[in-house]
């Protein structure tokens, strides 16, 4: 893969990237160091991304396999941006009360328990439902990020989702 | 319930952040080889301390004055944890102050404290409640001062066991995490695993390192004693402290039951689904996440079918590691896996381990089977 490939690579999948690296690593100083490993380490693997073989996959699955390497220490910092995550967005909710809708702030609040839920799944359980609801991957393709059959993918989103039903029940009436 | 459900996950999971401009500039440089990885270090201003540190070559342990540090309470009010800057500062707390130089570094082990409800640290979603803090210090042998974006992952601060390998039994396996932070040209790490005050009799050492992961290059083991020392021909940094301990907190019982725990969970992260849920949902959406299809290496062996010309006897390397790579029908890769991982200690036969990959139509197996002269066979398999 060459400079203008990446760029490419980068403005095709970046956004999609970075989120997935933004939930694996709690806190956005660690996400970036990710995000920038993940394109630099396709680089140095692949002569070229095969189009036709979803790049999208590929760099989802060495993004995955680079945080697993560093997994306890990307883990370590995540009490730590769990604080300054909450007080930004208390401060946030604060400053757009004022001049802001109450139904976004609510809404607002209502994804951070949903993304608090989400975070405390076990990994086996939080990695499908990342691919599956933020990534848009097929049951395949999670398949082929995760390396485990198909039928685990499933019997994990069905876990996963059991799980989350339970911890967002106020939140489904 | 469940359109409910998607919905909000969908809503709470999509994308709203982007990386930076500079971030993806940063990369696109770095792929040009405009710049390099890290910043490039620069001087300390502080040449007094850059003298002293010169004349500290190949290798040496000194007990340092630890004036210069920012002491270990500092170092947690740093990272906004007032609790634990109160453990540090109390009677149970043990404060060090060795240095040691190794490659191009210089550490100095502050100081350690260990007690419960002081941070909360999740691993695999269970909160580790009781837990050993340690307090380091990195910086450069030659004086300049270590750059700004260093961190966690550029240096690994471990704790070891004695009588246990420290490539086995490391942070990671004892459910480890370190904050980190430059000041004054110094790193300092807190680094924090699972409350190992219960080994005091066995032993604890503490390993600093300038890899991301501690393999058996670094540190020697000896099985017969269960000491554990520096690889003296190493290059770089693998400095080893004796760490002090309070005898009184020793519990040979409670240490073997932790080192049961941490094996478990080892075990634990690799583990395929444990069981399929029973429970059935009248909802289609519910139905498809069900599973289908549960493999374990017994209907491998009676259900898959065996590819030929796959079987391949390798032999593990000096370190332990076994190397293979294998390409059937768009399944391929390249694979290094240790010994230790797939078999117990003396163990012949086939190993329960088995690595597996998903195509498009099917699955292919890779398993393990360890012979009598120590040999490795490994076959591949596919499902029909």
């Amino acid at each position: 893969m060459n400079v203008t490939e990446l760029e490419k690579c980068i403005e095709l999948y970046g956004k999609d990237i970075y989120a997935f690296c933004r939930q694996l690593t709690y806190s956005q100083q660690e996400a970036e160091e990710l995000y920038q490993d993940t394109f630099l380490k396709a680089m140095e693997l692949l002569q070229k991304i095969d189009a036709a073989q979803n790049p999208k996959s590929y760099l989802l699955s060495i993004a995955l396999r680079l945080w697993k390497n560093h997994k306890k220490k990307y883990a370590t910092r995540k009490r730590i941006a769990d604080m300054e995550s909450l007080t930004e967005e208390q401060q946030e909710i604060e400053e757009n009360s004022s001049c802001s809708l109450e139904e976004e702030v609510i809404a607002r609040e209502q994804a951070a328990r949903v993304q608090r839920a989400v975070q405390q799944l076990e990994d086996k359980y939080r990695l499908p439902v990342y691919l599956h609801y933020m990534e848009e991957l097929p049951l395949q393709e999670i398949a082929r990020v995760l390396k485990i059959p198909k039928g685990t993918v499933k019997s994990r989103l069905y876990q996963a989702r059991k799980s989350l039903k339970n911890m967002l029940m106020e939140d489904l009436v | 319930m469940s359109d409910k459900l998607d919905d909000l996950l969908k809503n709470a999971l999509t994308p709203s952040e982007e990386p930076g401009a500079c971030l993806n500039k940063r990369i696109i440089q770095i792929a040009k080889g405009d710049i390099t990885m890290r910043k490039p270090f620069f001087k300390s201003a502080r040449i007094a301390i850059a003298a002293v540190a010169a004349v500290l070559a190949a290798g040496s342990i000194t007990t340092y004055a630890a004036w210069k540090y920012l002491s270990m309470d500092e170092v947690a009010k740093e990272v906004k944890n007032d609790k634990l800057a109160e453990a540090f500062q109390g009677k149970d707390a043990i404060r060090i102050n060795e240095s040691q130089t190794y490659g191009d570094y210089k550490v100095t082990l502050l100081g350690s404290a260990s007690g419960k409800s002081l941070t909360k640290f999740y691993s695999n979603g269970i909160e580790h409640d009781d837990r050993t803090y340690v307090v380091s210090a990195i910086e450069k042998k030659d004086g300049s001062a270590m750059p700004k974006d260093v961190g966690a992952s550029d240096f690994l601060v471990t704790p070891f066991i004695k009588g246990e390998k420290p490539w086995q039994c490391n942070i990671f396996y004892m459910n480890g995490g370190a904050s980190t932070f430059v000041k004054d040209g110094v790193l300092y790490c807190l680094s924090e695993w699972d409350n190992y005050e219960v080994f005091a009799k066995r032993g604890v050492y503490l390993g600093v390192l300038d890899e991301t992961f501690c393999d058996n290059q670094s540190y020697n083991f000896d099985e017969k004693t269960g000491e554990i020392t520096r690889n003296e021909d190493y290059k770089g940094l693998n400095a080893l402290f004796v760490v002090p301990m309070d005898e009184s907190k020793a519990d040979e019982e409670a240490a073997d039951a932790l080192l049961e725990q941490w094996q478990k969970e080892a075990e634990g992260d690799d583990e395929e689904d444990a069981s399929a849920d029973e429970n059935t949902d009248s909802s289609n959406e519910e139905a498809s996440f069900e599973e289908d299809e549960k493999w374990d290496i017994e209907r491998i062996q009676k259900e898959a079918v065996l590819i030929k010309n796959s079987v391949k006897t390798v032999k593990a390397d000096k370190d332990g590691m076994l190397y293979y790579s294998y390409n059937w029908k768009g399944h391929e890769g390249s694979w290094r896996v240790s010994e230790d991982n797939l078999f117990r200690e003396g163990q012949t036969g086939l190993s329960e381990c088995f690595e597996s990959t998903s195509g498009s139509d099917v699955e292919v197996f890779v398993t393990f089977f360890r012979n009598e002269d120590g040999t490795v066979t490994i076959s591949l398999y596919h499902t029909k």
